[in-house]
């Protein structure tokens, strides 16, 4: 029969801690990286902090050194190159995004690696959210944490300031903005958006998945929009953001045609360049290439095609139905279209190539 | 007596190893409040350079710090002090809760973080930098307070926050602008909410979750806005009101105090 002392016991115990429990501990706290002291240069938080920063700062901005503008850079993702684009379709886009994830710009992979943290993102886990934004997960090597990280879209859409506006529908209604914070997309809505965006898609096929997207019909584009968290652009809206403001409206006919403010008689311009740079119109060819994500038809508030580029179909709530800006690049300088007080309840006839198919392009609106 | 020992220093060093929140300089810590976007100062009476002292030996509550939890749902941990005097000393304690608790209420919930046998106690917040001063120590919790709204979530709490239905009030304001219902339009299904008139309150309109569209027979009628035309907004709630505006034939009625369209 076993007989073991009270004196065995103990020594069994101590047998054990000094053979498991001790080194153990020593292991953890002399060969794990450890977090709890104060002697490190940066801090996972500190180094957090910075990695985000400059990944933000990236998303935002885009391809700022214009590196890919000269072809200086290539990604997988994005199969052509500057030509025919402005490189502002770069910023807040989670393609490029994805192609920084996939560590394709030598220029760009210091941002990974703070201190002794080295940061790392699949490309694979990021997923779209409301507005265009994307979230995708983080991973440090060094400690073995990982987290999520939302990035929302700050470069799509410019704030409608606060003020009273009048709509040149129905009876001229007033209306204001007031504690209404009214957001107005710059740019149309493209093809990819409607295709692939909410696929978690992140790569281009070619050049026409930038193009507006025009082929849908309104209901489409709607749903698009509430999708998106927003709705499509009221038409009132897009007037107040495009009709040059010169304060409190009396009626329509003291605002200005144009909307960078000068009232013109009909044959005083002529399309030049200069002209093509406030409304790219039919002519304007001639002189300039109409660039994706250009920066023609700027309104005051900072949204484009304010007239001229597409034909553009908007929401109408103070009357039934939609309504159309038929001032694009198919109108001469002469048309009556090309004026921001003017709207086309219908999709009229109008000088097109053969073959073209023409409709109307769109973008959205948010209301905070 | 010899292994009881053994066995009570093994608890030790286990216990002070393994915590990773215990601490207010813990590195848990900093990194869960980095994704705080909204730091509240609860304690008024707060002096610069110079201890919370009053009232003596009571709790306190300093601060809530509202974050993002790993699924970007909305948490907040209340900083609360028990200020020194009847010859005890200050206590802090961080302790969870949901962001409509109130810090005054669970003061005596398990806590996240504990500092005992404190004399000094301040603390600043400056920009995105939160300072703790307790004694001789101070701890610094950087905040991550881009302007694009960066929400990083790291502490997975494991559940998700409660869903408002479409058509429920998330927020809104009476005809006197006091808070009925404070915005929590993020819990909305999807986040989406509609707008319309339904106070005489000047400063926000009242809003519902979902996206409505407006100015249709059977919804809530498009907001024209109180400062368009001169009218008394405390006399909105009349058929055919002014302020706002249906599509088709239908008329704006004021119903329940909310204008629609019928």
């Amino acid at each position: 029969m076993l007989n073991i002392s009270r004196f065995s016991i103990s020594k069994i115990i101590v047998f054990l801690f000094v053979a498991i429990v001790l080194p153990v501990v020593i292991w953890y706290f002399f060969f794990i990286p450890e977090l709890n002291t104060q002697d490190q240069k940066h801090s996972i938080s500190s180094a957090t902090y910075k990695f985000i920063h400059d990944l933000e700062n990236r998303y935002r901005r885009g391809d700022f050194e214009g590196r890919w503008k000269s072809n200086k850079i290539l990604c997988s993702d994005i199969p052509f190159g500057s030509k025919g684009i402005n490189t502002n379709f770069l910023r807040c886009n989670p393609v490029f995004l994805g192609c920084v994830f996939n560590r394709e710009f030598k220029h760009i992979n210091p941002i990974y690696n703070i201190g002794e943290f080295k940061f790392k993102v699949e490309k694979n886990t990021m997923e779209s959210i409301k507005r265009g934004g994307v979230k995708f997960k983080v991973e440090e090597e060094l400690t073995k944490t990982s987290f999520w990280v939302k990035f929302e879209n700050s470069c799509r859409s410019v704030n409608l300031p606060e003020n009273k506006y009048l709509s040149t529908f129905g009876d001229e209604e007033p209306w204001d903005s007031y504690n209404r914070k009214i957001k107005i997309d710059k740019y149309y809505i493209t093809n990819w958006d409607i295709t692939n965006r909410y696929k978690n898609n992140f790569t281009y096929k070619s050049l026409d998945e930038l193009k507006p997207s025009i082929e849908i019909n309104t209901e489409l584009k709607k749903q698009f929009c509430k999708k998106e968290g927003g709705q499509l652009v009221s038409a009132h809206v897009f007037e107040a953001a495009t009709m040059f403001p010169i304060g409190n409206y009396i009626n329509k006919n003291i605002i200005p045609r144009y909307s960078w403010g000068k009232k013109s008689k009909k044959n005083e311009i002529k399309p030049t360049p200069e002209l093509c740079k406030k409304m790219y119109i039919k002519g304007c060819s001639e002189h300039v290439p109409l660039n994706l994500f250009q920066e023609n038809g700027v309104s005051w508030i900072g949204i484009y095609n304010a007239l001229g580029g597409e034909i553009e179909v908007f929401d109408n709530e103070f009357s039934k139905g939609e309504v159309y800006k038929l001032s694009s690049k198919y109108f001469s300088v002469e048309s009556k279209w090309h004026d921001t007080r003017v709207k086309s309840k219908k999709l009229i006839n109008f000088p097109r190539k053969r073959g073209e198919d023409i409709g109307a392009a769109f973008r959205c609106m948010f209301i905070d | 007596m010899y292994v009881y020992r053994l066995i009570c220093i093994l608890m030790i060093i286990c216990h002070s190893t393994f915590a990773s929140y215990k601490t207010l300089d813990s590195e848990g810590l900093k990194l869960r409040w980095f994704t705080a976007f909204k730091v509240k100062a609860l304690y008024e009476r707060v002096i610069p350079e110079s201890p919370i002292k009053n009232p003596k030996a009571t709790w306190v509550p300093v601060l809530e710090i509202y974050y993002h939890t790993k699924n970007f749902e909305e948490k907040k941990d209340c900083l609360i002090y028990f200020t020194p005097g009847n010859n005890k000393l200050g206590i802090i304690k961080v302790i969870e809760l949901k962001t409509n608790q109130k810090c005054k209420n669970h003061i005596f919930n398990s806590s996240l973080v504990m500092k005992k046998n404190i004399f000094n106690f301040n603390f600043r917040i400056e920009k995105n930098l939160l300072t703790l001063f307790s004694d001789d120590k101070s701890y610094q919790y950087k905040f991550n307070s881009d302007r694009t709204k960066l929400s990083l979530g790291i502490v997975d709490i494991g559940h998700n926050g409660l869903k408002l239905k479409k058509g429920e009030v998330c927020s809104f304001l009476d005809d006197d602008c006091k808070v009925v219902r404070s915005h929590t339009c993020r819990s909305c299904h999807d986040g989406l909410f509609t707008e319309l008139i339904g106070s005489a309150c000047l400063k926000a309109y009242k809003k519902v979750c979902g996206n409505i569209e407006c100015g249709v027979k059977g919804n809530p009628a498009c907001i024209r806005g109180f400062r368009a035309i001169s009218f008394d907004s405390m006399n909105y709630c009349i058929n055919d009101s002014p302020v706002a505006f249906c599509r088709d034939k239908s008329r704006v009625i004021c119903i329940n105090k909310e204008l629609v369209c019928r």
